[in-house]
């Protein structure tokens, strides 16, 4: 799943903007990274229900979530639009490019929009917008 | 001539239609308060029972929302301006600026656990109209 956020996700998103992958590192002027960014993460690895009934295939069925990071909330709910924009446009499932795998994702659905009360951006001496989206990832071998 | 028509059981069973019309939604609305109220506090436990988030366990709430055909619950940490416990729950479950997840259970988790027992009330409920 790391590898397919990395080669497969990530890509598409630094597009738009910076793109960590599983955490956001500031840096040695500040604990907090540059807005706008966005964070990738997988919470899950796939639901029990939808398991193979008999073998061990190879594919590979699993949400992520992005997290969009910017000035304010407002800000946030932006990028995550932008981001469901190239994505999974009108929430279809939306083909990425990926070595030697037939890879698709797409929006499942948004979890909130609100303020990061434990950071504060330097620069403007505001919490940071932050929003959170959550995809569903298909992979299988060509 | 004359040709007579005993429409009585008709009658009778748009009387039998009606009732139900009018009671299905308030028997549903309780059973959907009843699920709302048991995720409510599914999710404030796995919040107490966390240490750094357990002051977000007063902002998970929900909203009843029913109309004569139609019965809904909006079910979580309320948030926004003022309402910092809700943004702490959020990020409880979602994690904050730096990414990477949350470490309290995911609320789907808890709805997910209450469906079955959700739809075993509702199908008590169409099968007392019936």
């Amino acid at each position: 799943m790391i590898a397919h956020l990395r080669d497969g996700v990530k890509p598409v998103l630094e597009t738009l903007h910076t793109t960590y992958l599983g955490f956001a590192y500031g840096d040695s002027t500040s604990t907090t990274p540059k807005v706008p960014y966005y964070v990738l993460a997988g919470p899950s690895w796939g639901s029990s229900d939808e398991a193979p009934v008999c073998g061990v295939d190879e594919a590979l069925d699993a949400e992520f979530r992005l997290t969009a990071v910017a000035g304010s909330p407002e800000g946030a709910a932006i990028l995550l639009g932008n981001a469901r924009a190239i994505l999974s446009p009108a929430a279809a499932w939306t083909p990425l490019a990926y070595v030697g795998r037939s890879v698709s994702v797409r929006f499942v659905r948004s979890e909130f929009v609100g303020i990061d009360p434990d950071l504060t951006i330097p620069a403007t001496n505001r919490h940071p917008g932050v929003g959170v989206d959550t995809y569903r990832l298909v992979s299988e071998p060509h | 001539m004359s040709i007579e028509i005993n429409d009585s059981d008709a009658r009778s069973l748009v009387r039998e239609l009606d009732a139900v019309v009018r009671n299905m939604p308030r028997e549903v609305a309780k059973v959907v308060a009843k699920a709302a109220v048991n995720v409510k506090g599914s999710m404030q436990e796995d919040l107490r029972d966390s240490r750094h988030f357990k002051g977000g366990a007063p902002a998970v709430s929900y909203d009843l929302i029913t109309t004569p055909s139609y019965a809904e619950a909006q079910i979580g940490p309320v948030s926004g301006p003022g309402r910092k416990r809700g943004d702490i729950a959020s990020i409880a479950y979602f994690g904050g600026a730096h990414g990477g997840g949350g470490t309290v259970r995911d609320p789907q988790r808890a709805a997910d656990e209450e469906a079955p027992a959700f739809t075993r009330a509702l199908d008590d409920v169409l099968r007392g109209l019936g």
